[in-house]
């Protein structure tokens, strides 16, 4: 059965997110005013990655175990990897490498409870690896390319591996031509486990409800908003039980897709889509 | 005077090295005190933690009423336990989260009094669990007590564990269970971990003796039995603990 591969140091997975920087991305989420969707994006970025690394620690002693490669890829003014700091340049870096090697640390204050009812705020460190940027057009069909020549290598040297999760986080349409054919190509790179399973967020620019996990295109308002469904792949059953969780209306033909979404929904979905069936 | 003789097996999830093995086990027979906890493994360092766990129960059971105080003192030891000075960022951020851990603890003696107050013999038994490691006691070839769980379909993927973490904790104790009961010569406890506990379940249903050649079982043999098991599908990939106390 495909997508049951537990994901073991000796058997990694891998995540990679393509992440559109196009000028657009400078415009806040529609109807939040305030930061921008670049920045904002940035930010469950990089929460993301923290929560990665924290997910694979167990023990002081060995630190954060390699279960997953990652690698966050750009696209806008340039297309290709957009780690900062040491691993700049980098496609695909083990996580243990990621919680070691942040561009910078910032400090932030958060709320917990104090085990009395209240609330204390705390300090923590908050590691970046990913900076915003909004600029010029959209080459998400050479994005998709460039997963495709990345990924290629790693599916063949992992055959026994989960298969790689590709999540695309777009606020608009390609700008260099129809991205479902190089999303096709892309999403047939398989290990034993199963095909490449490709996601699609799409950053709301209006105020309105975000489509979640649909199973058909009704209520897709245009072109583009059908093509990014019909390049995402259908929610495997572990993720659709998590998504279930979530308490998300899911069926069995629910896709990896989210349109209009918010912040909010962003990180749910980064959350919901990288969820392991079980790590060894 | 009842004497307890006891066997401890255990084994990590296939794939994984014995350091690896996140349950934990104690037993001090003289005494009459055994006990078995599984650690969550997206946790930090709850091999730690219940390893810390059973030792204490061993060493000094908690009565239900005080088992708030007593954890109160486990986490100090936990939290001993770490370097916290040479933490890493993501490790400090997994551990201020905490460990988590399930556990089942048998002491015997005449009474619970006894029991609490250090006494050796047996006669009667008290269990107290934490989550969904189970024990069994059985009596001329039928098992006259299934603790906490009574049946496979009982398993969850979320059980009741206890926390490095109070306020969590204070959820949990909801889930605390208490038995008690007597025991006689030629009695035989077992103390399994899930994976195990719910194949042992499960072979109850079907009619079958699981425990029926474990009087004289080695370690090879349990090892044998496990890997076949998982082999087959009949049991999940997962540590196991086996604790065998027979009553003499």
């Amino acid at each position: 059965m495909a997508y049951t591969a537990e994901i073991s140091r000796q058997n990694p997975s891998c995540i990679l997110f393509l992440i559109d920087q196009s000028g657009s991305m400078s415009e806040p989420f529609g109807g939040e005013p305030g930061r921008s969707k670049a920045e904002r994006l940035a930010d469950a970025i990089n929460r993301l990655l923290f929560e990665l690394s924290i997910r694979c620690t167990k023990d002081q002693k060995e630190g954060v175990r390699n279960y997953y490669e990652v690698g966050v890829i750009g696209y806008g003014p340039r297309v290709g990897p957009t780690l900062g700091g040491k691993l700049a340049g980098q496609t695909l870096v083990a996580i243990r490498d990621v919680a070691d090697n942040p561009a910078r640390v910032e400090e932030r204050r958060r709320k917990v409870e104090d085990g009395t009812g209240g609330l204390v705020e705390e300090t923590i460190k908050f590691p970046i690896w990913f900076d915003p940027v909004a600029q010029d057009g959209t080459p998400m069909c050479e994005a998709l390319r460039l997963a495709h020549s990345i990924l290629e290598p790693w599916v063949r040297k992992h055959p026994d591996s989960f298969p790689p999760i590709v999540i695309n986080i777009t606020d608009g349409e390609a700008t260099d031509g129809d991205p479902r054919p190089p999303a096709e190509v892309l999403r047939q790179l398989a290990t034993q486990d199963g095909n490449l399973l490709l996601f699609n967020l799409h950053l709301s620019s209006q105020p309105g409800r975000p489509i979640l996990y649909p199973e058909d295109e009704t209520g897709l308002p245009d072109e583009y908003a059908r093509q990014l469904f019909q390049m995402s792949s259908f929610l495997p059953p572990h993720i659709r039980e998590a998504a279930k969780g979530e308490g998300y209306a899911i069926g069995p033909q629910s896709r990896g897709f989210v349109f209009n979404a918010d912040i909010v929904e962003v990180i749910k979905f980064l959350d919901i889509g990288t969820r392991p069936k079980g790590l060894r | 005077m009842l004497r307890l003789r006891v066997q401890a097996f255990h084994l990590p999830k296939e794939g994984n090295r014995l350091e690896e093995y996140e349950d934990a086990w104690a037993c001090d027979a003289a005494v009459g005190r055994l006990a078995v906890a599984d650690g969550a493994s997206d946790a930090f360092e709850s091999r730690l933690w219940a390893r810390t766990l059973v030792q204490s129960f061993v060493r000094e059971p908690p009565s239900p009423e005080e088992l708030m105080r007593w954890l109160e003192s486990r986490i100090a030891e936990w939290k001993a336990g770490i370097d916290w000075a040479r933490l890493p960022w993501y490790a400090a951020e997994k551990a201020r989260r905490g460990a988590f851990a399930t556990l089942l603890g048998v002491a015997f003696g005449q009474s619970l009094r006894d029991v609490t107050e250090k006494a050796s013999s047996c006669g009667h038994w008290w269990a107290l669990a934490v989550g969904d490691a189970c024990l069994f006691q059985v009596r001329d070839n039928e098992v006259i007590v299934r603790f906490p769980l009574q049946q496979a379909a009982d398993f969850s993927t979320t059980p009741p564990l206890l926390s490095t973490q109070p306020d969590y904790n204070l959820r949990s104790l909801e889930a605390l269970r208490v038995c008690m009961g007597e025991c006689r010569p030629g009695d035989l406890f077992i103390l399994a971990t899930d994976a195990l506990a719910a194949w042992f379940l499960g072979e109850l249903e079907a009619g079958n003796h699981p425990w029926g050649r474990w009087k004289e079982l080695t370690s090879q043999q349990f090892h044998w039995l496990v890997r076949t098991l998982r082999r087959r599908g009949k049991m999940r990939n997962d540590d196991v603990t086996l604790l065998l106390g027979w009553t003499e």
